[in-house]
């Protein structure tokens, strides 16, 4: 009797929390917009901070370590806002970093040209 | 065995190739349908990629098609990293900030692209040459799209004027999630313009102390949504930060009358018209936001430091405050 209490709590506590998971999502997103208001209301503060944000000097030596000029990687970390910044701090080994040249391209192309080729053509069609 | 797994894996291929050759081939180029007529920006300047760096090349596309003399060694310092062979998008954007130009994220979809190069503004592009688990990342810049031919017209690599087959860009693109930027000048607003969007561009360009074109960019804003509260905030920041106290009261003034009870406005006014040194109306206005203010407001601690600093003023109103009244 009393398991079956404890069985149909948890099933309402599980029910209660999807039901409520949407609703606190949006008091999430609401309290971020106000913040985007104060962080543009409040620049001088952003001024003042620009300096001792730790992920400046954290990206500015991972960008060091990916072969970037010192004096240039100062310069590119004061480009940066505060957002941006915290960005590349956490992602900047995953984020896409366009740069092949048209050369490669072709090259690429052909690549996956003859490997749908090879995959596509003399496997699947002889034996299907 | 052995084989019937073969030949399960291989059928399970051919669904995926199949799949994915159905949706290119369904709704893909929707947005293209309406365009009948050829659009070729034929002026965008071409400057021809050296070895890996497309990123250099492609901004300084469009920042000289902005009217903005950069070349692509200039902005290799700014943007190539050697170690990831290529540029960041961020960093792309920092750097067009760094020439007074916003950098302002089209929509993503091929009406916002051709919208764009509808209004004279080439868009620079993201490209996915390779497959989601293998990618090839390109930049380039998108000038034209031929209707007749089905064909976008591009700035790419060493091409001058790279025609590629409208399904196959979107393919491409799409695997690089339909990334694409212009370079505005700060009074230019974008063919479609989203007002969020463009005030956080405008923000980024005044957060890294480019005040004065950020003023051009809320002045812009202010005119294209007049009931926009944080489009005059910008105006009265940026107004603000370039001296000009009476402008940005009026701004903050404009904001409140928006949004009765704004914190953030009557914040602000409180602390210009005591640098105005009209002391009474800035204490009224701190007093009105304490009355209002909930307990747990982010804004608390702010505030605060806002009135102990018109506290420390004394409080005889400037002569200069009795005329303005």
């Amino acid at each position: 009797m009393f398991s079956q209490f404890g069985h149909r709590f948890c099933i309402y506590a599980v029910a209660l929390c999807l039901t409520l998971l949407p609703v606190l999502q949006s008091a999430n997103a609401a309290i971020v917009a106000t913040d985007a208001a104060i962080e543009i209301a409040d620049r001088q503060q952003q001024i003042d901070r620009i300096d001792d944000v730790l992920a400046r000097d954290n990206v500015r030596s991972l960008l060091v370590d990916l072969g970037v000029d010192p004096a240039d990687a100062s310069a590119r970390v004061r480009a940066l806002t505060d957002a941006e910044l915290a960005t590349l701090d956490s992602q900047l080994a995953e984020l896409p970093a366009g740069g092949v040249g048209f050369v490669e391209l072709v090259g690429i192309v052909a690549i996956v040209l003859i490997v749908l080729e090879l995959l596509g053509v003399t496997n699947v069609f002889s034996k299907i | 065995m052995q084989r019937q797994w073969h030949n399960a894996v291989m059928a399970v291929a051919v669904c995926i190739i199949a799949s994915g050759c159905a949706g290119i081939s369904g709704g893909v180029t929707a947005g293209l349908e309406d365009v009948d007529d050829t659009i070729e920006l034929t002026e965008v300047p071409f400057f021809p990629q050296v070895t890996d760096q497309c990123g250099p090349a492609a901004l300084a596309t469009i920042l000289n098609a902005s009217g903005v003399g950069a070349d692509p060694e200039a902005l290799k310092s700014r943007i190539y990293i050697p170690g990831r062979e290529g540029s960041l998008q961020l960093e792309l954007l920092a750097a067009t900030r760094a020439y007074d130009r916003l950098a302002y994220s089209i929509d993503p979809d091929l009406q916002a692209l051709v919208a764009e190069l509808r209004a004279g503004r080439p868009v620079l592009v993201l490209q996915n040459l390779g497959i989601g688990l293998a990618p090839v990342w390109h930049y380039a810049v998108v000038v034209g799209y031929l209707p007749e031919d089905r064909r976008f017209v591009l700035r790419s690599g060493d091409q001058r004027r790279y025609l590629i087959d409208a399904r196959r860009f979107v393919r491409t693109w799409h695997r690089a999630e339909n990334w694409g930027v212009v370079a505005l000048r700060p009074d230019e607003l974008p063919a479609q313009p989203d007002p969020q969007r463009y005030l956080r561009s405008v923000a980024a360009l005044e957060s890294v102390g480019a005040t004065s074109a950020a003023r051009s960019g809320y002045r812009a804003a202010v005119e294209q949504w007049p009931l926009n509260g944080l489009a005059w905030l910008g105006l009265g920041n940026a107004s603000y930060a370039e001296g000009d106290l009476d402008i940005a009261r009026l701004a903050y003034q404009a904001m409140l009358d928006l949004e009765p009870g704004n914190l953030i406005a009557l914040n602000n006014i409180a602390q210009v018209k005591a640098e105005q040194g009209c002391i009474r109306e800035a204490r009224d206005a701190i007093d009105q936001a304490f009355s209002i203010l909930a307990p747990g407001d982010p804004m608390h601690q702010h505030l605060r430091q806002t009135r102990r600093e018109i506290e420390a003023r004394p409080l005889a109103d400037t002569r200069a405050c009795r005329v303005a009244l």
